[in-house]
C-alpha cells in the first residue's frame, strides 16, 4: 500500500485527473517527459521543435484524457501522440532541409561525450523518416518491436527489418567517421 | 545461413527485452556462431550508442506543460452507459411504433410466436403467483411489440458497447 501511495500507477493518476485533480497530471508529465522529449527530438532533429512537439503531445493527451481507457497502458498512446505531433511540426517547419549525405560527422575519438551524443543524434537525422521514427521509439522511448509496430501501425517484421537497416546504415556511417 | 541463424537474427532486435530464460538459447547459439555474434555485437554497439545519446527534457519542462494546461478546461470522465441506455430506449420506442403501425410479415410471425410464449408460459405463471391473468391478457398484444422492440434495442446496444469497450480514440 505504501509503495502504491508513493508511486501511483498511470491508471490511478488518470482517474484522479478525471475526478478534477488537475495537478496530479504533473506526475504523468514528470514520468514520461524524458522519453517523450527524446523521441520528439529524434524525429524533429532540434531542441526547439522537440520542445514544442513534446509539450503539444502532453497537452493533447490531457485534453483527450476522458477518451483514454485507463485500463490500457498509457505510454504507447502517449508515444503515438508524440509521433503525430513531431510529424506535424516537422512537416510545417519553414526552411527545413534534410542534412546532406556528405555533411561531416565529428570523429568520436576526438570529441567530448556531449559532442559524441550530438553526433549520434545527427546520424539519426540522416535516416529516412520511417526508420527515424522506428529508432526513436525503439531506442529513445524504450519500446519493444511489437510495441513500435502497434504505435506506428506497422507489421512487426517490417519494424525489425527497418531496425536492421537503420543499424547497418548508422553503424557504417559511425565507423566511417571513427576510422 | 541456416534456419537457426535466421531465427536468432529475427530475435536479436528484441534481445534486451528478453527474459534470461528466453535469452538462454540465443546465448548458446551466439557462443557457437561467429556470424550471428557479429550481428549481435553490432546491435549491442548501436544500443549503447543510442542509450547514452538520448536527449533529456530541458529543465522546467514539466512546469511549462502545466502552465500551458491552465487555459484548458479539465477533462471530464465520459460515462458511456447513460447515452447507451438512452439510445437503446429511443431505438426501442421507434421500432415498437413503426412495427405496430405497419407490421411486416416477419414481424407478425415473430410477435405471434412471442405472444404465444407470453400467453402459454409467462401469463399463467403470473396469474398463478399474483392473480393478474386478466391484466396480462389485456396487455399481451402491446407487450409483444414492446418486448421485441426492446430485445432488438438491447442486442444492438450490447453489440455496440462490446465493440467500443476499451477502444481508445487516437488523437
Amino acid at each position: 500500500m505504501t509503495n502504491e501511495r508513493t508511486t501511483p500507477t498511470d491508471e490511478a493518476i488518470v482517474r484522479r485527473v478525471l475526478e478534477g485533480d488537475t495537478p496530479a497530471y504533473r506526475l504523468i508529465v514528470e514520468r514520461y517527459q524524458n522519453l517523450v522529449y527524446a523521441c520528439a527530438h529524434a524525429i524533429t532533429g532540434n531542441d526547439a521543435d522537440a520542445k514544442d512537439a513534446a509539450q503539444e503531445a502532453f497537452i493533447r493527451l490531457y485534453r483527450h484524457l476522458a477518451q483514454v481507457d485507463p485500463r490500457r497502458p498509457l505510454k504507447p498512446y502517449l508515444m503515438r501522440i508524440t509521433v503525430n505531433c513531431s510529424r506535424t511540426i516537422t512537416a510545417a517547419r519553414h526552411g527545413w532541409e534534410p542534412l546532406e549525405e556528405t555533411s561531416e560527422i565529428v570523429p568520436p575519438s576526438d570529441v567530448t561525450e556531449p559532442e559524441r551524443h550530438a553526433a549520434v543524434r545527427e546520424l539519426v537525422q540522416r535516416l529516412p523518416q520511417t526508420l527515424r521514427e522506428v529508432c526513436a521509439l525503439f531506442y529513445f522511448a524504450e519500446h519493444s518491436c511489437r510495441e513500435v509496430a502497434e504505435i506506428l501501425q506497422m507489421n512487426e517484421t517490417a519494424v525489425k527489418v527497418a531496425l536492421h537497416r537503420a543499424r547497418k546504415k548508422l553503424l557504417n556511417e559511425w565507423r566511417c567517421a571513427h576510422e | 545461413m541456416n534456419e537457426t541463424c535466421e531465427t536468432v537474427q529475427a530475435m536479436l532486435p528484441d534481445y534486451r527485452w528478453l527474459s534470461p530464460r528466453e535469452r538462454a538459447p540465443l546465448d548458446r547459439h551466439l557462443a557457437s556462431c561467429e556470424r550471428c555474434r557479429s550481428e549481435w555485437r553490432d546491435a549491442q554497439a548501436m544500443d549503447d550508442l543510442f542509450m547514452e545519446a538520448r536527449r533529456p527534457a530541458p529543465p522546467g519542462f514539466a512546469d511549462a506543460v502545466m502552465t500551458a494546461l491552465e487555459p484548458s478546461p479539465p477533462p471530464v470522465a465520459v460515462n458511456r452507459l447513460w447515452p447507451l441506455l438512452a439510445g437503446a430506449l429511443a431505438v426501442e420506442v421507434v421500432v415498437a411504433v413503426v412495427l405496430r403501425v405497419n407490421p411486416a410479415p416477419w414481424w407478425r410471425a415473430l410477435t405471434a410466436w412471442g405472444g404465444a410464449m407470453w400467453r402459454n408460459w409467462c401469463a399463467p405463471l403470473a396469474s398463478d403467483t399474483m392473480g393478474l391473468v386478466a391484466v396480462t391478457k389485456e396487455l399481451a398484444p402491446s407487450l409483444d411489440a414492446a418486448f421485441w422492440g426492446g430485445a432488438l434495442a438491447v442486442v444492438a446496444g450490447v453489440a455496440w458497447f462490446t465493440l467500443n469497450l476499451g477502444r481508445t480514440k487516437h488523437v
